[in-house]
């Protein structure tokens, strides 16, 4: 079994994206914000649906926002 | 701090404050310990009442927000509800043994010294209702601490 980590650029990506809020983020993929704080610092991996919802904000494939390592 | 995780806390305190009630009023305070209820009482009684506030607060004011639960707060829920069932299923099955036990001795050998009462058996398992509650709050708060 491969054991390894979600990480992701979801910190960068808001930045470059008029400096969008976590609350702003979260309301947008229909979370928490806290749920997005805990995807940020990579405490919590979110579902597949969640996962393509956060890409689609950012107008992006999944691959460039998450990334197992 | 989520609004599910106000109201893990307020559920806990409710919780463990009508636990501690219950056993006041069920065995009352410890014959080996200076007697504090009336300060324990008092304590209970005021978190019990800040706890229900808090939580008709967090409802109220939290209610207009788009997203109250989201699935990072029902897997937390999982997580807490599979303790917390572990721990009444564990209760159940002991309390089934006990009253087998109960039956078996009151009928063939009333004087066999592990039988327990049927009043202590109901007490058990109300005070464990409660403590399974409090184990699965504190699972949850356990997960949201941890993230």
């Amino acid at each position: 079994m491969i054991d390894g980590n979600l990480q992701n650029n979801i910190r960068k990506l808001r930045f470059l994206k008029n400096e969008m809020t976590q609350q702003e983020l979260a309301d947008n993929v229909g979370v928490t914000r806290q749920t997005i704080n805990a995807i940020e610092a990579a405490k919590y991996s979110p579902s597949l649906v969640l996962a393509f919802k956060i890409a689609a904000i950012f107008e992006l494939p999944l691959e460039e926002v998450f990334k197992y390592t | 701090m989520s609004k599910q995780e106000i109201l893990s806390w307020t559920s806990l305190s409710t919780s463990t404050s009508v636990l501690v009630f219950y056993i006041l009023i069920n065995f009352g305070w410890p014959d080996v310990v200076p007697d504090y209820s009336d300060k324990f009482v008092s304590i209970f009684f005021n978190v019990f009442w800040i706890a229900v506030a808090i939580e008709a607060f967090v409802q109220i004011s939290e209610g207009k927000k788009k997203v109250q639960k989201d699935e990072r707060d029902f897997m937390i829920e999982a997580k807490g509800l599979k303790v917390g069932y572990g721990i009444l299923t564990l209760t159940l099955m002991a309390a089934l043994i006990q009253l087998f036990i109960y039956n078996f001795t009151q009928n063939i050998a009333p004087e066999f010294p592990f039988t327990i009462e049927l009043s202590t058996i109901i007490h058990v398992l109300f005070i464990l209702l409660f403590s399974a509650s409090a184990a699965k709050r504190v699972t949850m708060i356990y997960y949201y601490r941890k993230d």
